[in-house]
């Protein structure tokens, strides 16, 4: 069953059409990739999706519901979570605090609360950051919580990324470039990590990539779209002997070949 | 260095002709020897040398050459201004180039004579400074806290006086003190001595390891108790001036921790906040007031919950406008608020509840249990307690979900949103918290003054407030507490500065901001963050000399 659809999605810049009534679906528990060359339309599909930006025409259901013109922060209450193509930690937070960030929406304390120190809200404190730390632990940044994430290194912040974003217990995970910047030993262990999500919390994943290498690995299903435009489906395989995709990547370089041959 | 040096001069001319070095050379330092003036030039001098010392990469004899160098050219930069002041009347352009200062600066010698032993004097002094630069910080570190005991006992001497005033204390107060005259030569030399002795001491006992301490848990207690005491004295041993200052200090901490919510905290700029300051005062003013605008004559302490209350929901109601505002537009909507308040209560259509700008007169003191606080002393209790208790109130919201999602929406407003942060709730309350702390302030202000006016709410104070909380620290407690005493409590301490106080303060912004961002106690996090790469801090101290071999070689 298809976790999240979209129907007929348009999304215009002026006069730009950033996507072209696009029709999408994500099949629950599935490792769904998206693809295309720069500037077509990858990002702001995510950015629909996640209610950053409101689609101009068509629909956008989750789990059976619709949730298109939302707030950001109530389709992250109905379970779907992002990363950034650039990454966005709160950089002068600590490792810890930026995992409470993420758990924020399933505590339940007052602000009343906490300043009257109720046993009710310091009991959810003490699980909140055991919680976090756990979280912390599983992506690998175990004793790296008290750091200031801007002072992590590179893979440490975007594993970071990823611990704040499971913190929301999401159903449905965005994952913008996961590998970008990293070198094949740590790509191989990302690609581990997010059948992991899939294999061991039921997590489904929606994926950005332009390592080919990467996408045709773990991807259960690709979507490849051209100028905002959907232009081949399938798995990786139908995908990659697709020749309108082979003509979107590699069209250009031909004609221009051609042009100087 | 030359150009170090005429930086520096620059630095000197200008201290000058502003009046500040003719301000303090009313106060002796040492008695009949050194005043506070001269203090001021010297120590222009030696910043000078250590500036130039420390910008060279040359070898140690190069480096004690170039503050020598610097140093003689600020002297030849202030001997240049005495002799320009024999040619021409100065006083046409700077109204403070008074005969005084240049009796001062030329020490009554002719021009040509003065301006040698100025180049003199900048040259040894200048070198002095480059040998404080080139010298091991072990060692100068004592020394510049001596320095800063002795200059203390100096600019605060009639404090220090009035707690020497007891009959029992008046040998000590003679053997410190000429009588109606500065600090002397022994009182300086001992106090300079005592605390660069102990300075010392401290930084030798630092590096050994098993010196005898306190668990951490009993020495916090320790402090606190140390710390209380010390508070619930300072009134009593200072006398109602101190205890005056004091109030006013703690007035800008609650105004001051709730501003840091909002800006701090939240990343909200907010330049009205003096309106809910206001809204505090008026509160209580209306509701408490004998006199022809008091509407329900209530106490003090009924009056509190509700100017409280009436802060928290003026702080909502500005924040639902500003909601979607970001950045430096939001500055500017809410300096205009801060403005609309003041201009309400001052407009004539409102004058019959609000009294334009006659004011809500004939407040009464606070009355609790047949104990009337009327002066400072008592209102300095008062308002210690409040403070206290917001200061707590402040710290339990920092470390909850609450502040987590404040300081969240302060790094990144979209991805806070993305995790499930509703920005409106959390705004909002931002804005009304820190408008009640503020309305505490306000409604002891209106005790305090016994009377609120709109004068007393101008725009200046939001600034005041903002620039406490850069200097003690964004986001930090205990930086607005001791950002409030350093740009409060020290101008209204130092009677010399009240004139130059917005020189001073713009003087010690830039320097902050220059010298240390971060503010004076910067917020829990950065310290957990230096806590937790301690190693690193000693390869840093490391090298600016390697640096300065490679500079060599």
């Amino acid at each position: 069953m298809a976790i999240l659809v979209t129907r007929r999605m348009t999304k215009r810049f002026g006069g730009l059409v950033a996507i072209r009534a696009l029709d999408l679906e994500v099949e629950e528990r599935a490792i769904h990739s998206v693809i295309g060359p720069n500037g077509a339309g990858k990002t702001t599909l995510f950015n629909c999706v996640t209610g950053f930006y409101r689609p101009d025409e068509g629909e956008i259901w989750f789990a059976g519901q619709r949730v298109d013109g939302l707030r950001p922060d109530e389709i992250a209450h109905l379970g779907i979570a992002r990363t950034y193509q650039n990454i966005r930690l709160f950089a002068n937070m600590t490792a810890l605090e930026n995992v409470l960030v993420g758990l924020h929406m399933h505590l339940r304390s007052t602000w009343v609360g906490a300043v009257l120190a109720s046993p009710a809200v310091r009991r959810e404190e003490r699980w909140a950051h055991a919680e976090a730390r756990r979280l912390l632990e599983f992506v690998g940044l175990a004793g790296r919580g008290d750091l200031l994430a801007r002072n992590l290194p590179y893979g440490e912040q975007r594993k970071l990324e990823l611990a704040r974003a499971l913190a929301t217990r999401p159903k449905l995970l965005l994952l913008d470039e996961p590998t970008a910047g990293m070198n094949p030993a740590e790509t191989a262990e990302m690609i581990q990590f997010i059948r992991r999500l899939r294999d061991e919390l039921g997590i489904t994943i929606l994926l950005i990539e332009h390592h080919m290498r990467v996408v045709m690995t773990i991807s259960d299903r690709v979507t490849v779209l051209d100028y905002g435009e959907k232009i081949s489906e399938g798995t990786p395989e139908q995908v990659q002997n697709d020749p309108r995709v082979i003509e979107a990547y590699l069209g250009t370089r031909k004609v221009k070949a051609e042009a100087l041959g | 260095m030359w150009r170090v040096g005429l930086v520096f001069g620059a630095v000197a001319w200008f201290v000058s002709l502003a009046g500040l070095v003719e301000a303090l050379h009313g106060r002796w330092v040492v008695d009949g020897v050194l005043s506070a003036g001269q203090v001021l030039l010297l120590a222009v001098l030696l910043a000078s040398g250590w500036t130039a010392a420390r910008r060279s990469s040359a070898s140690l004899v190069g480096r004690l050459w170039a503050g020598l160098l610097a140093g003689a050219t600020v002297g030849f930069c202030v001997g240049l201004l005495a002799w320009l002041r024999s040619l021409v009347d100065l006083r046409t352009m700077f109204v403070n180039a008074s005969p005084a200062l240049f009796q001062l600066l030329s020490g009554g010698r002719p021009a040509r004579v003065a301006w040698a032993a100025a180049v003199a004097v900048g040259a040894g002094v200048g070198l002095a400074g480059a040998a404080g630069a080139c010298a091991p910080a072990r060692a100068v570190r004592p020394l510049l806290v001596g320095a800063a005991a002795a200059l203390s006992l100096a600019l605060f001497q009639e404090l220090v006086l009035l707690v020497l005033q007891p009959e029992p204390l008046a040998p000590v107060r003679d053997w410190l003190f000429v009588a109606g005259g500065g600090p002397t030569a022994q009182g300086i030399a001992a106090v300079f001595a005592f605390s660069a002795a102990l300075a010392a001491l401290r930084q030798a006992s630092r590096g050994r390891a098993g010196r005898v301490a306190l668990p951490p848990r009993a020495q916090r207690v320790l402090w606190s108790v140390v710390g209380v005491l010390l508070l619930a004295a300072l009134p009593i041993a200072g006398g109602p001036f101190v205890a005056q200052v004091l109030v006013i200090v703690g007035l800008y901490t609650l105004m001051g921790l709730g501003l840091n919510l909002e800006v701090g905290l939240a990343g909200l700029l907010d330049l009205g906040f003096v309106a809910f300051f206001a809204i505090g005062a008026y509160t209580v003013g209306l509701l408490t007031s004998v006199g022809e605008h008091g509407i329900a004559h209530w106490s003090f302490w009924a009056a509190v919950p509700v100017a409280v209350l009436v802060s928290l929901i003026a702080g909502v109601i500005l924040g639902i406008p500003v909601l979607g505002i970001r950045g430096d537009y939001l500055a500017i909507a809410t300096l205009g608020f801060g403005e609309i308040v003041r201009l309400l209560v001052l407009s004539d259509a409102l004058r019959p509840w609000f009294g334009g700008s006659q004011g809500v007169l004939a407040i009464p003191k606070p009355v609790l249990a047949g104990f009337e606080f009327s002066g400072p002393q008592h209102l300095y209790y008062l308002t210690v307690v409040a403070s206290a208790v917001v200061a707590y109130v402040a710290w339990r919201l920092q470390d909850s979900r609450l502040g987590r999602a404040w300081m969240a929406i302060r790094e990144d407003e979209d991805v806070a949103e993305a995790l499930g942060i509703n920005l409106v709730s959390v705004k909002l309350l931002a804005y009304g918290l820190g408008a009640a702390f503020a309305g505490v302030g306000g409604a002891i202000f209106a005790v305090m003054v016994g009377s609120v006016f709109p004068h007393s709410f101008q725009l200046l104070i939001s600034i005041q407030v903002l620039a406490l909380i850069i200097v003690g620290g964004m986001g930090s407690i205990p930086g607005v507490i001791v950002g409030s005493a350093v740009l409060i409590g020290l101008p209204e301490l130092l009677r010399e500065f009240g004139e130059f106080r917005f020189l001073v303060y713009g003087a010690v912004l830039v320097a902050m901001m220059l010298l240390r961002p971060e503010g004076l106690l910067p917020a829990a996090a950065q310290r957990r963050e230096l806590r937790a790469v301690e190693e690193e801090p000693v390869e840093l101290a490391r090298t600016p000399v390697g640096a300065a071999t490679e500079g060599g070689a």
